[in-house]
Parts: C-alpha cells; sequence; structure tokens
C-alpha cells in the first residue's frame, strides 16, 4: 500500500508539472504584402461624383435636390363629418318593411361638400387610400334597415353601396355601432347632381324598418341617427382648378456635401456651371422664383450669395402633360436656368466649397387664373422639383487640397498584433498626379484623442509627377517610404478607436491651373516586414 | 524543478523491468497474469528536429535560434516527426485455467508528421529570410489525432500448455483529429520586396468539430478497432528455448460526426494585398481580411460532412531467445501503418538481476527517429508487477544532440488463483 500511495503522488507530481506547461514560443520574420490600391480621384469623393470629358479632363459633377414639393403640399381632401338618419315627431305604428325615410325626394340633401383650402375647386378625384367611418345609432325597438349609396362614387363603374341591419334598441339603451368602409381606388365625381358643382358629392339613402322585425309604435323622439365621416382621404388624382395659390418654401437650406471631408487654399475654378432645373410635374401653370440662394460653409463658417440678376426670378414654367400610362402618368415639362462665371459670380460661389445651399423659393399657380378650365391635374408622388447641377472641370489651382477622413477600427479583434515584437511598414507609390501628397494618419483613442500619428512628418512625402510648365503630367515617379512600428506605437495602436486620415495635395508652379483628367491615378502599395512569435 | 529532474529520480527511486512501450495490455499478461493494471506510455522523436527543441512543445519555454539552427543543419530534406501517448486502465481476469477476459479503458493520442525542410524552415523561421524564393511544402502532412476506447477481450493461454491467443475489441470515441497534406508542386515563394506572395496551395485538410477540441469528454466521431495477440514458444538450436510474439492493435477506423470540416484547395494565388478602394478608407471588414481563419476561408474550399479514417495500426513482432537462467536476448521488427513512422528494428538484452528484479537493454533504429537506446526495469512477486523504463533514454541524458525519447509505465496488482 505504501509503494502505491509512492506511486500515486508521483503521479500527481508529474501531471501538475505538465499540466502548468509554459507556452510553447519563436520568433519568425514574415515579409507580407498588406494593401493595394489603385487610387484616382474617384476613390475620394466617389465615383458617382465625377465625369470625363472627350478630352480626357475629369468633371466633378454633382447634383442636389433643392426642392420636392408634391402634391399633397397643393390639395389636401379634409376629414368631412354629416349627421343624417330620421327621427320621430309623432307615434307611429309600423310594420316590418315599412320605409320610414328617403332623401330621394329632397335634392338638397343628396349633396355632401367638402371643404377644400386655398380656393380649390375639384371636379374629379380618384381616392388612394381612406375610409368612410359610419356610425349607428338605433332608439327605436325594432331592427332598422339603412340603404345607402354614393351615387358619385364609382369603382369599375359599380356604385359605392351600403346595406345595413341595425339591431332595435331604446331610448334610454339605444343599438350601437360603428362601421369602416375602404374608399380604396374609387373615382369621385364631385360636381354634384347637376354637374355644376366642386368639391361636391352626391349620395341617397332609405330607412325602413327591417323583415327580421315585428310589428311596433315608432314612438316621438325615436328613430335612427347616423353619422357619416370621410377619413383620411389620400387621393391619386386630383381634377379641377387649383386656385392662383401663391407657395413659399423657405428661407431653407439643402445639404449639399460633395466635398464635405475636403480642405484647401486658395482654391481657384477656371471653369464652372450651375443649373437649376425646375421640373414641373402638376398640371398647372406656374410662375416661380429662386431666391436668397447662400453658399454657407461650415467651418469655418463663411457664407457667399449668389448674384445672378434676374435669372432665376419669375420663371414662368408651363403645366405637364398626362401620359395616359398608369405607372409613369405625368409628361413633366423642364425649365433649365444655367450659371456660369460670365452671367454670376458663381466661381467664388462654389470656391467656398460649401456644406449647405440656401434658398427659399416662391411660386405662383395659375398666375394667369383658370384658362384650363377645370382641367388643372395632380397625381400623388408628382409634384414641383427643383435640383441644382454643378459642373466644375478639374482644371483648378490651389496651394493644396487637404482631404480628411475618418474610420472606426477596432485592432484588437486583429489578435495577432498582441504578438507583433516589431514591424517595419513600406508604402511604395507610383504618383501620375501633378502634385505631390503627404499622407498622416492620426491614431485616436475612444475620447477622440489624438494618441500618435503612424508616419514622421519628415518622412511621408509622396513625390509628384514630372510636369511641364503648363503643369501637364509628362511621367509618374516612384516613392518608397518606409516607417518602423516601435512598441509604443503598437501600444498605441491597439488602443487606437479611430483612425483620423489626412492626405495633403500640394500643388506646384501655382497659380497655373492643373488638369486633373480621368487617366490621373496613384498606385499605393503596404507591405510589412514583422517580427512575430508564434505561440502555442 | 524541471520535468527532466524529476525524471531522473523517477528512474533512481524505481528499478523494475521489462518488455517495452508497445501500446499493448497482452504484452505483459505473462508477467501479470491475471490483475488489474494501469499502464502508461509516452514516445515522442523525429529524425531531423532534435530532442531540445522538440522538448520545447512538452515542457514549453521560447524556442531560440541555437535550436533551431541545429535540427535545421542536420534535417535532410524531408523528415519525419512523431509522438504517441496513450494510458489505460485494464484488467484480466475469470476462473477458467485455459483463458482469461480482458476490459479495459484507454485514451490515445497520435501524432506524426512529414514535412520538408522548406516547411520547417517558413515554419520556424518565416519567409523574410528566403526573399525571391520558392519553398516547397509538397509531401508534408500532419496528422493528429485523439480518442478513447473501451476495450474487450480475452486471452487464451493454454494452447499447446505454453502458446497464447488473444484479441479484443473496442468500441472507439473519437475526441479530436486535425489532418493536413500537402501534395506534390505545393509551394510558397516570396517576391524580392515581400510585396507578392504566390501560393500554390495543393492540399487537403480535415479537422473534427472545432468547438469541442479540447473537451475530454467530446463526442465527434465513433469508431470501432481490435487488437490480435499471438504467442508461442519454439525449439531452436541456439539457446535454451525461443518465444515468437506477434501483436497487431489499433486495427480500426473512426467515424468523424457531420460537425466535422474538410478543406480542399488546388490552385495558385497570387497575393499582393488586399485590393482596397481607398487607402486611407480602411474598414473593419478589411481588417477582418486579414485575420488567418478568413484567410484560409478565402483560400479553400471549406465543407462540413461526415468521413472515415484509419486509426494508425501497430504491428510488432519479436523473437526472444532464452541464453541461461539468468540472460535472454530477443530481436523484433515494429511498424506503425497509416503514419509517419519508418521500419524500427530493434533489440533487447535482458538479464534477471535478482529473484524480483529484471533490467533490460534496448537498442533500436528507425521509427520517428534514429537510434535510440533504451532501459526498462522490473520488479515482480507474487502480488505485483511494476515496469518502468524507456526505449529512447538518450533523449533526457543529450536533448541537443539526439532524437528521440520515451517513457513508459505499469503497475498491476495480481489476482490470488
Amino acid at each position: 500500500m505504501r509503494f502505491l500511495i509512492k506511486f500515486s503522488l508521483s503521479c500527481i507530481l508529474l501531471t501538475s508539472i505538465v499540466s502548468c506547461k509554459k507556452e510553447t514560443s519563436w520568433d519568425i520574420d514574415a515579409a507580407f504584402p498588406i494593401a493595394k490600391s489603385h487610387l484616382d480621384l474617384r476613390n475620394f469623393f466617389g465615383d458617382s461624383l465625377f465625369k470625363a470629358d472627350n478630352t480626357g479632363l475629369l468633371h466633378l459633377d454633382y447634383t442636389a435636390q433643392i426642392l420636392n414639393l408634391t402634391m399633397d403640399n397643393l390639395v389636401k381632401l379634409p376629414d368631412t363629418t354629416i349627421t343624417i338618419g330620421y327621427i320621430s315627431f309623432f307615434n307611429a305604428s309600423l310594420n316590418p318593411g315599412d320605409l320610414i325615410y328617403t332623401n330621394a325626394s329632397t335634392p338638397a340633401n343628396q349633396e355632401v361638400t367638402f371643404d377644400v383650402a386655398d380656393g380649390v375647386q375639384l371636379n374629379k378625384a380618384i381616392v388612394r387610400s381612406g375610409y368612410l367611418k359610419i356610425e349607428y345609432l338605433n332608439t327605436y325597438a325594432q331592427p332598422i334597415n339603412f340603404n345607402y349609396d354614393i351615387n358619385s362614387a364609382k369603382l369599375w363603374g359599380t356604385v359605392f353601396h351600403v346595406n345595413q341591419v341595425i339591431p332595435g334598441g331604446s331610448s334610454t339603451s339605444p343599438s350601437a355601432f360603428t362601421s369602416y368602409f375602404s374608399l380604396k381606388d374609387y373615382e369621385l365625381n364631385l360636381t354634384g347632381i347637376a354637374n355644376n358643382k366642386i368639391n361636391t358629392l352626391v349620395q341617397t339613402y332609405s330607412i325602413k324598418t327591417d323583415l327580421s322585425g315585428s310589428a311596433d309604435i315608432l314612438h316621438v323622439g325615436e328613430g335612427l341617427n347616423i353619422k357619416l365621416s370621410f377619413i383620411d382621404i389620400v387621393p391619386e388624382y386630383v381634377q379641377g382648378y387649383f386656385g392662383q395659390q401663391d407657395l413659399t418654401f423657405g428661407p431653407d437650406s439643402a445639404y449639399f456635401g460633395l466635398l464635405n471631408n475636403f480642405n484647401t487654399s486658395n482654391f481657384k475654378l477656371t471653369q464652372s456651371s450651375f443649373q437649376f432645373s425646375i421640373i414641373n410635374e402638376l398640371g398647372v401653370e406656374l410662375n416661380s422664383s429662386i431666391n436668397k440662394l447662400k453658399s454657407i460653409k461650415i467651418n469655418p463658417y463663411n457664407a457667399i450669395t449668389l448674384n445672378s440678376g434676374v435669372l432665376l426670378q419669375s420663371i414662368n414654367v408651363n403645366r405637364a402633360g398626362k401620359t395616359n400610362v398608369q405607372s409613369n402618368p405625368v409628361f413633366p415639362v423642364v425649365k433649365n436656368i444655367t450659371l456660369n462665371q460670365s452671367n454670376s459670380n458663381l466661381n467664388p460661389f462654389l470656391e467656398n466649397i460649401p456644406n449647405y445651399l440656401s434658398y427659399s423659393v416662391k411660386a405662383k399657380l395659375n398666375p394667369l387664373g383658370n384658362i384650363s378650365a377645370g382641367n388643372d391635374f395632380a397625381y400623388y408622388g408628382h409634384g414641383l422639383k427643383v435640383m441644382a447641377h454643378v459642373d466644375i472641370p478639374l482644371a483648378v489651382s490651389a496651394d493644396y487640397f487637404k482631404l480628411i477622413s475618418y474610420n472606426s477600427s477596432d485592432f484588437n479583434k486583429l489578435k495577432q498584433l498582441n504578438n507583433v515584437n516589431s514591424c517595419e511598414l513600406t508604402l511604395t507609390a507610383k504618383n501620375n498626379y501633378p502634385f505631390y501628397a503627404k499622407l498622416q494618419a492620426y491614431l485616436l483613442d475612444e475620447t477622440n484623442t489624438v494618441i500618435d500619428s503612424l508616419f514622421l512628418p519628415s518622412e511621408n512625402k509622396i513625390n509628384a509627377a514630372i510636369t511641364d510648365v503648363s503643369n501637364t503630367v509628362i511621367n509618374a515617379t516612384d516613392t518608397k517610404l518606409v516607417f518602423t512600428l516601435a512598441n509604443t506605437k503598437l501600444e498605441h495602436l491597439k488602443k487606437c478607436k479611430q483612425i483620423k486620415f489626412v492626405s495633403a495635395m500640394y500643388f506646384s508652379n501655382q497659380p497655373t491651373p492643373i488638369k486633373i483628367n480621368a487617366d490621373s491615378y496613384l498606385d499605393l502599395t503596404l507591405s510589412a516586414n514583422v517580427n512575430y512569435t508564434s505561440k502555442l | 524543478m524541471s520535468l527532466k529532474h524529476v525524471l531522473v529520480i523517477v528512474f533512481s527511486c524505481y528499478f523494475v523491468t521489462v518488455f517495452s512501450q508497445y501500446n499493448s495490455e497482452f504484452l505483459n499478461f505473462d508477467k501479470t497474469g491475471r490483475s488489474v493494471s494501469v499502464n502508461a506510455e509516452f514516445e515522442m522523436g523525429s529524425n531531423g528536429i532534435y530532442n531540445g527543441l522538440l522538448n520545447k512543445f512538452i515542457f514549453g519555454g521560447k524556442i531560440n535560434n541555437n535550436l533551431k539552427d541545429a535540427s535545421n543543419n542536420k534535417m535532410s530534406s524531408s523528415s519525419v516527426v512523431g509522438a504517441n501517448m496513450n494510458y489505460d486502465i485494464s484488467a484480466f481476469f475469470g476462473r477458467n485455467s485455459k483463458y482469461s477476459y480482458l476490459i479495459g479503458f484507454k485514451d490515445q493520442r497520435i501524432f506524426n508528421s512529414t514535412f520538408t525542410k522548406d516547411f520547417y524552415q517558413l515554419m520556424f523561421y518565416g519567409n523574410k529570410p528566403y526573399l525571391n524564393e520558392t519553398k516547397q511544402l509538397g509531401g508534408t502532412n500532419i496528422n493528429s489525432l485523439r480518442f478513447q476506447e473501451l476495450k474487450f477481450g480475452f486471452i487464451y493461454h493454454k494452447i499447446d500448455s505454453t502458446a497464447k491467443v488473444g484479441a479484443s475489441i473496442s468500441f472507439i470515441k473519437g475526441q479530436d483529429l486535425f489532418y493536413v497534406k500537402t501534395k506534390t508542386g505545393s509551394s510558397l515563394y516570396t517576391n524580392s520586396d515581400g510585396t507578392e506572395l504566390i501560393f500554390d496551395s495543393k492540399f487537403n485538410m480535415a479537422f473534427s468539430d472545432t468547438s469541442r477540441k479540447s473537451n475530454p469528454l467530446a463526442f465527434s466521431g465513433i469508431g470501432a478497432s481490435a487488437d490480435l495477440f499471438f504467442e508461442t514458444p519454439y525449439q531452436s538450436s541456439i539457446g535454451k528455448g525461443s518465444v515468437l510474439t506477434v501483436n497487431a492493435n489499433n486495427l480500426g477506423f473512426i467515424h468523424w460526426f457531420d460537425h466535422s470540416v474538410q478543406y480542399s484547395s488546388d490552385s495558385v494565388f497570387t497575393f499582393d494585398g488586399i485590393h482596397i478602394d481607398n487607402l486611407v478608407d480602411l474598414k473593419d471588414s478589411a481588417l477582418a481580411y486579414i485575420n488567418k481563419d478568413t484567410l484560409i476561408q478565402k483560400l479553400s474550399n471549406a465543407r462540413r460532412e461526415s468521413f472515415n479514417i484509419n486509426i494508425p495500426a501497430n504491428l510488432l513482432i519479436i523473437n526472444k531467445i532464452t541464453v541461461n537462467q539468468k540472460l535472454a536476448v530477443s530481436a523484433g521488427f515494429r511498424y506503425l501503418f497509416n503514419s509517419n513512422f519508418k521500419p524500427y528494428l530493434f533489440s533487447n538484452v535482458e538479464y534477471k538481476l535478482s529473484k524480483t528484479i529484471v533490467g533490460d537493454l534496448h537498442i533500436g533504429y528507425g521509427g520517428y527517429s534514429r537510434l535510440n537506446v533504451g532501459l526498462t526495469f522490473a520488479y515482480m512477486n507474487d502480488n505485483w508487477y511494476i515496469k518502468i523504463g524507456s526505449n529512447s533514454l538518450q533523449g533526457f541524458i543529450a536533448p541537443k544532440k539526439t532524437f528521440g525519447q520515451g517513457l513508459f509505465f505499469a503497475l498491476a496488482r495480481k489476482f490470488k488463483n
């Protein structure tokens, strides 16, 4: 037994030592590529922003929507409630099936008029969505049959119809309930009984004792009370006379963020154009003006007002046409007004590199009155749009461009980084741009405080392409930047939550404009030599 | 105190007997008879990597350049490395004078690999010292396997009064598998400045359910195996008698379940960096791409499916000649199928030191390593049988200059007849 105990203790000792074994590790030297990129300006700002012209010169081509006014801003069918029914003024003995009341013989009671705002006079509408809500209150002791038609609301030729039996009740305990009926896709004739009115529906109804009931006495004060409500009506189509409305939009501002991460000094354009497009998808004439147009730069704040004389004032726009194609029912009318450096101060306006455009827009509908004879129209989703289209040929001068971008980068996900003892990064660049570039990447912690930078300021320059006196590129140049990530920098990299990249492009031979062509590029290859501890 | 010192103490304290580490319960039956026993075996070796470096994988620690260089300077273009470790508890029992039953539980770990010198260099030095070179990886394979088995068998020990025949079957629970095999032509080229890697990725790879690999209770596969044992004395012109022993064990397979993963690739990949549209817009997704698991998935065709693998089977043939009452010599052959084990030839000289103690000197060549020299001592009385020894002592004495090491131990409590 003693021997067995000795053996067991020895086994435990051996097992303990083996299980407490240290990590096995060894160092290797690895050389590998990390990333490769073929960059042109499109990589910085997005493909869709640039277009090349016939000469290969890149143009900054940007469109922003300044205003989008749709039909519901112009015409609204308000919620409308009417009360109908019959309350007896005398005691009457009734049998099942007896008629109590009908409005068939009193045309004045057959019309329902919508109180449409702003003097809009509609003669036709098609409902996109909306409901008829009917609330019943029966104080007669026997069930009552309610038969209701909206004669001027038709769906595929069929009149809107409701037939409802309301159970019997009493004055002290009336029978009450509510029903909802969709009016989706119903076409409404809003011209009344004689087709000479506006905003007016026609309805007929009758109230009878129901055949399921018994003979009984309808006492004084008893009867059927009905509340009809047209609620949440959204038209798909409206037609009529929209009146001479004065519409004002703004002052307001529209985001114009084409160059938000762009910073420059002494930036000068050689050429530019700014085209405003007023797109009228309404079947109504317009007279509009675009006022108080300003280029607003946020940081540092600077605002420049566009001076374009009367070019943007009193712009008459004809009414849109109908295509009779359901999926695209409107043939819009587009009015373009082009501004450039010769008819405005457009270059300084754009050289401000705006983040926002502020504006106010005025529009008068039907400036000449009801010349369409009540045939103004509007479709859901269509209206009045104002677009601003910028075209800047990239033949520009400046001291420098500076691009700043922020990227969240949690290097803690790269567990292998913990095993890196030293790292030497090599950035190889082939530059075909007529400017030299300086790259810097700032490491930010979770409080956005800069804790380190990747490149030494003296060793981050990518040489410019070789150019002639007119800044035309003759040959690309190669640059090799080598930088060491020492332990401190590696530790900072692990703590980094965000990297702020600053790429500065410096122009030489200024103010001679440089041209940036579609085939300009900057090839970058990043590779690493790493001393790494492998662990098991 | 290092494990090496402990092992020396253990050797010094417990002197005991013979018949060595061949992963078979039947081999000791001649000495133990009906008994309950615990057995543990460990062997590791390489014909290209010195023990000094391999020891770092057992005991931990930093592998310095001296250790790397020593093996690098010695190894040939293709080498092998392997390790087997198993322990078991088993019992022979029964009342019949002609045969006994066997029941046992065993845990086995098997690792073996053939690797090119280029593979070794890339693994331990990295690719930077080999810029503008193509490193050949073809022919490299790595097999790592761990499983547990429940064994049932019998031994018929009264054939012609002295011969023995034994057999057992085992039900296997697969715990962990890792397998990779590169084909001819597989290589890695690094250009002169490290900006381009060309990986000719002809390889197959498989592993069991990775989420459970470290869990000894993991049931990632199921299988079966059989052991066969035959021993017969015969008359020879040399000595006073001879015994021929033939043992084959681990004859079986494991079926790995559906969560196992297989990779295969047969393409040439040129990697010159992750192509990023904007280097100053390095998103997390780009960083994730650099992750090694992501790279493997990009490079290969991964699929989850079940598959079978054969367990490395162990064949042992020993011829023992009894010279006189105290001295016996034997010669043997050992081979592990489905592994990278080289044919192993060995000889033992067994000397009875006293009535209860037997010593055994072992000399062999081949296997995972090269020359092996070992010593075993066994102590035996009516109640106990204890054996401790090594077939590869050289690894404990001069680890920096030798290949291979091993250790085994058996303790048996004999049943009263």
